[in-house]
């Protein structure tokens, strides 16, 4: 690796600076040429909803037009920055996101169409009863062998409340795929440890909404924060070795950020469920300067976190702990 | 009836339903553990229908290992010999031999290390695969199974389980334990690398 290459940390290899220098920067200085005049078109669209909220509001108009205008200026100063937000928004994503994951072989999309949503809602991971649903970000491809789809999501409930609606988030973060090396038939579910009146009550055997058998294992760390339960009880410790709660424990600590993890094994998938806050590849702020390395690197950081789990969990060995 | 008589009655109608209680969920436990033990009993059929081929091979190659190829085969005939899984005895007789057959295949797959056309084979390569996946299941099912009887061992050794389980003659059973006492001693690492001093 070249002195230049170290100075990429986390997943980027040899070549990675060659690929910056040739590819990424360019589309960076480009974006943020198209970045400054952008801004100040944001800062007028808001200087223009400003001006709108000072007609409503500290002006005496009798005839109504002037409070008219007032809210016509809000709204188009409101509307105009939105829509030059997001513009740039995406250009940023498809300036850095998208060649980065190029240069390791995977494929990006900023609005993916194809989300399995249903799989994960069938898996026991995400809950059934959503309205909205809003994804983005998707990374799907092959990482070291290992074949890989993930992408981000939120899902929206409509609640009615007598005469009025309001909406809530029943779910923020991150769903993904992997093909799990080992061969199986049945439903492994991890899911966490509530613990309390909760916990009490799937140890006394009632299980709102999982199949098979609860299956208490050998490592008591791993059972104060997961429960399992699964279909076969003989697969689900096949899947779930020693060596792998272990590894499944190294998982909770890698996501530094507060976040849950749920995980389901099925039809030779391992699908995991990470409810987080937190917006991933985004690019960064788009009122500071994008055409700096530090945006690079925290991107590698944020796409090595979720490839890591590759590694984390020891996906491409076939036969082992 | 008297006050006494009903407070006599309820205490004894008390204790035989939890008597009943208890001695439902020691069936319970006994028969998770008899459906340990029959996952077992599959993965290790899987081990012994794999065997047969395995041999196959190797006496291709291994012709100077006959005697040990013999005592594979008379293993894999002693861990095949039916059992009464209500028999505790002949529950752990069934185990300790499935438990020195796998240790004759470990000196088996160990022997053929010795043989570079063996180790080479595609066939063999393919058969040790198969092999590692089934020992993974075997593993599996182990635990699984310890786990049951640990669960149903608690419960009848434990008083007053222990008394119903002896009216209802439910007994303990074995644990699948590790076949080698050999393999808890320390490891030397001067065994391995005798040059070192």
């Amino acid at each position: 690796m070249s002195d230049s290459d170290d100075q990429w940390a986390g997943l980027a290899t040899d070549g990675f600076s060659t690929f910056y220098e040739q590819t990424i920067k360019p589309a960076l200085v480009q974006f943020e040429r198209n970045r400054a005049r952008d801004i100040r078109l944001v800062y007028a669209a808001w200087a223009i909803a400003g001006l709108g909220l000072v007609i409503m509001f500290f002006t005496d108009d009798d005839q109504g037009w002037l409070t008219m205008l007032g809210m016509a200026l809000v709204m188009l100063g409101l509307i105009t920055q939105h829509g030059v937000r997001r513009r740039m928004n995406r250009a940023l994503k498809e300036s850095l996101v998208a060649p980065v994951c190029q240069y390791f072989g995977l494929d990006y999309h900023q609005r993916p169409t194809a989300v399995p949503i249903r799989r994960f809602v069938q898996a026991g991971l995400l809950p059934a009863s959503y309205d909205q649903s809003r994804a983005e970000d998707q990374i799907s491809g092959e990482y070291r062998g290992v074949a890989i789809n993930l992408c981000e999501l939120t899902l929206q409930q409509t609640i009615e409340d007598k005469d009025r609606s309001s909406t809530q988030v029943v779910f923020q973060g991150m769903i993904l795929t992997y093909r799990f090396p080992k061969p199986f038939t049945g439903e492994t579910r991890v899911v966490p440890n509530r613990g309390g009146l909760f916990g009490w009550a799937s140890r006394s055997g009632y299980r709102p909404r999982h199949p098979g058998d609860r299956v208490y294992l050998e490592d008591p760390v791993f059972e104060e924060h997961f429960n399992v339960y699964a279909t076969d009880q003989v697969e689900a410790r096949y899947l779930l070795t020693p060596r792998f709660m272990e590894r499944l424990m190294d998982l909770s600590r890698h996501f530094s950020e507060s976040s849950t993890q749920s995980l389901a094994f099925t039809e030779n998938d391992l699908l995991i469920c990470l409810r987080s806050g937190k917006d991933r590849f985004e690019g960064g702020s788009l009122l500071q300067q994008v055409s700096h390395r530090e945006r690079v690197q925290e991107l590698l950081g944020e796409l090595e976190q979720v490839l890591g789990i590759v590694d984390v969990l020891d996906l491409t060995n076939q036969t082992r702990a | 009836m008297s006050f006494g008589s009903m407070f006599i009655l309820v205490i004894v109608l008390l204790i035989l339903l939890v008597g009943y209680a208890w001695y439902v969920n020691l069936i319970k436990r006994r028969n998770r553990a008899r459906e340990a033990l029959s996952s077992i009993d599959v993965q290790l059929k899987k081990r012994h229908d794999l065997l047969p081929n395995a041999l196959k091979l190797a006496r291709q190659f291994m012709t100077h290992e006959r005697e040990l190829m013999q005592e594979v085969i008379r293993l894999r005939g002693q861990a095949q010999q039916p059992y009464d899984p209500n028999q505790a005895d002949q529950v752990r007789q069934h185990l300790q031999a499935e438990g020195q057959l796998q240790m004759g295949l470990r000196r088996l797959f160990a022997v053929a290390e010795n043989y570079p056309e063996l180790r080479s084979s595609d066939t063999i390569i393919e058969a040790q695969r198969a092999f590692n996946e089934v020992e993974g299941h075997i593993a599996a099912a182990r635990r699984f199974y310890n786990a049951s009887v640990t669960r149903l061992n608690n419960a009848v050794e434990i008083f007053p389980g222990s008394l119903i389980a002896s009216l209802v003659g439910v007994q303990s059973m074995p644990f699948f334990e590790l076949e080698d006492p050999a393999l808890r001693q320390p490891v030397n690492v001067d065994d391995y690398f005798p040059d070192r001093h």
